[in-house]
């Protein structure tokens, strides 16, 4: 427990420190732009921020990408609630109830639940990522190259599992994304594979150009396509306080949301859009009146909100302590770290105390200047909408070209960015999600090293995947979440959850 | 046999093209065995499971209705493409305010033009924001001018 407090108080020392809370600001800022406006992802942020990123110290980079990544689930909702918009895939369920209330005059109660929902989500998931961390760390410190390859594999195949879009072509985006992640020198053999007598290649292909083209790049081109760049009208706001009963339903929903999500968010494949998807069927089922959901029912806003939000934040954990993304943003959260000349992982915690618990402190900081940020501005948020798409993306173009150029100073990766545009739009228009393959692209590396290691320890004998304990239980894990999936009826609710979202 | 879903049928052979591509490039690689990898191993082995993947995609295709192929917005894509390829050759030469200019013009063209008046205001904003972001604060080794 003192330890707990000592590692708390060093990432309050970090966290407060000027530069960081500026970093914090900035990123819980930007976060909330990109959640208000339709059209611009936390992912294609991400992507634009990477470079960015790698001239900023370790601490500060990490902790303004966190707050993107919150402040964007904050954002997404107030559109959702607004103009029936979800800003992120994550606030789609709050569209329905969100939405509901405004139309009976009441968005700025909805509002306010959706932000103090994801104030309490986020403190509690705080604390749940500073008690699960230290002692999964411990955990991953056991694990033997053929664990790591089945912990890996379980991420992978839960990533598939649980993203959205069709099974069989997200597995074969992952594998896909394993395959360009073999391009460049063979560590072990120093061959090279892939690389076409380009000497620059010979690195590997950088992570930046792929996810900046198929997220920056092929996004523009189809919002161009769907938008046609033109801005959207919006409905005025009331009182945002809440009356007594609707503390009485809300706030018992937050807190189910906010279990519900710390606890999806922690499974590989989790976050922030399965848990608050989750979390409005749960409420829903539970409730004794279910015929109000869908017409501005708060426990419907309250519940998905709080889980989304928790979901966000406990995803941060099999990333921190185990070095394994569990969706497509902690992946690109990972790049950043390796950008940084950080390897993820269960050592991150004891060699890098400081920079590990300021992320964690300044998560629960961000999510108190989410509240203070966000309600007082939600009248320029809510302007900011009528920004037509036409006035943007040029914005975005060059910030991706730029910052593609200036990581290495090469015209390679521009030219890379442009080919995985077209890649990226190729997907796109084949509805294979994206989003695995940047999983497999980022895992691929160190899958096959521990694979190699394995399988040179066990001389060649594959079974060593079965005959440790740990992996033999990760890999029956993996069976048994692909076995539920082919059951009809997880199946259906899974099919049902995503027809909404699209 | 006509594929009931012409846009997973072309899912299952993009992949497969992928996969091919992965086992024509790899092939003089050295395979080595599963207990001392060599170079062309994982490619294989990677290469191979997508392979699975695509003809099991392509072949479900031919059974399971889905949705056709969708059309393609070629404009932007061809311009914005050619926008990047030519702002990437212009940067390291031209600098980081002719880019701008170059960007800001050529994907305004590729999508829906605003009028003249926007598009030099949004235009200048571009100019002064990229150099207040990349040169002035983040000091990138960029020329603001040519040189």
């Amino acid at each position: 427990m003192t330890e707990l407090l000592s590692n708390l108080a060093l990432g309050l020392s970090v966290a407060v420190t000027p530069e960081n809370l500026l970093f914090c600001f900035v990123g819980c800022l930007l976060g909330t732009l990109i959640g208000v406006l339709p059209g611009i992802g936390p992912l294609a942020t991400f992507a634009m921020l990477l470079p960015i990123t790698y001239y900023l110290p370790p601490a500060g980079a990490l902790i303004m990408l966190a707050g993107v990544y919150y402040g964007a689930q904050y954002g997404g909702s107030t559109t959702a609630i607004l103009v029936n918009i979800p800003g992120e895939a994550s606030s789609v369920v709050t569209c329905l109830d969100g939405h509901a209330m405004t139309r009976q005059g009441r968005a700025g109660v909805a509002l306010a639940t959706a932000a103090v929902a994801s104030l309490i989500a986020g403190c509690i998931a705080t604390l749940v990522i500073v008690l699960a961390g230290p002692p999964l760390s411990r955990l991953a410190l056991l694990f033997g190259p053929a664990d790591y390859v089945a912990v890996m594999l379980l991420g992978l195949v839960a990533a598939v599992l649980l993203g959205s879009g069709s099974i069989l072509k997200s597995a074969g985006m992952v594998v896909l994304g394993v395959l360009l992640s073999l391009v460049g020198t063979d560590v072990n053999t120093g061959g090279e594979r892939y690389t076409f007598g380009i000497p620059e290649l010979a690195a590997g292909l950088e992570f930046i150009p792929v996810a900046m083209g198929i997220f920056g790049v092929a996004e523009i081109v189809s919002n161009l396509e769907a938008t046609k760049g033109r801005g959207r009208t919006v409905s005025p706001i009331s009182s945002l306080i809440p009356s007594r009963e609707d503390v009485r339903r809300g706030l018992p929903a937050a807190l189910r949301g906010t279990g519900l999500g710390s606890f999806l968010g922690i499974l590989p494949g989790g976050g922030a859009t399965v848990s608050s998807f989750a979390s409005y069927s749960l409420e829903r089922k539970i409730s004794k009146s279910p015929e109000r959901f869908g017409r501005g029912a708060i426990e419907g806003v309250a519940g998905p909100e709080a889980a989304n939000n928790a979901g966000a934040q406990t995803s941060f954990i099999p990333m921190l302590s185990l070095g394994i993304p569990p969706n497509a943003l902690m992946a690109l959260m990972m790049g950043a770290m390796m950008i940084q000349g950080i390897t993820p992982g269960p050592q991150v915690m004891t060699a890098q105390p400081a920079l590990f618990w300021g992320l964690i402190v300044s998560m629960w900081i961000g999510n108190l200047m989410l509240v203070i940020l966000n309600l007082p501005l939600i009248g320029i948020w809510v302007r900011l909408l009528r920004i037509p798409y036409g006035y943007l993306f040029p914005a975005i173009m060059l910030l991706c070209i730029v910052g593609t150029y200036s990581v290495n100073a090469r015209a390679l990766d521009v030219q890379l960015l442009a080919i995985f545009g077209v890649i990226g739009y190729l997907f796109f228009k084949l509805d294979c999600p994206p989003a695995p393959l940047l999983l497999g692209l980022v895992l691929g590396s160190p899958i096959e090293e521990q694979l190699r290691r394995a399988l040179l320890l066990a001389d060649g004998d594959w079974s060593v995947f079965v005959t440790s304990p740990i992996a033999l239980s990760f890999l029956v894990l993996s069976a048994v979440m692909l076995v539920l999936v082919v059951f009809p009826t997880v199946r259906k609710s899974r099919d049902v959850a995503f027809a909404e979202e699209q | 046999m006509r594929p009931r879903s012409a846009q997973d049928f072309c899912a299952g052979l993009m992949f497969i093209a992928f996969a091919a591509a992965g086992l024509f490039f790899a092939r003089d690689l050295e395979m080595g065995s599963a207990s001392f990898m060599g170079t062309g191993y994982m490619p294989r082995l990677v290469s191979f499971v997508l392979l699975a993947i695509g003809v099991l995609v392509a072949a479900r295709a031919l059974f399971r209705e889905g949705p056709g192929l969708a059309s393609w917005a070629w404009r932007p894509l061809i311009l914005l493409t050619a926008t990047i390829l030519a702002a990437g050759l212009l940067l390291p030469k031209a600098g980081l305010v002719i880019t701008a200019v170059v960007v800001a013009l050529a994907s305004n063209w590729a999508a829906e033009p605003l009028g003249l008046p926007r598009i030099a205001a949004l235009t200048a904003l571009l100019v002064v924001f990229s150099v207040a972001l990349f040169h002035y604060g983040l000091e990138l080794p960029i020329p603001v001018w040519p040189r």
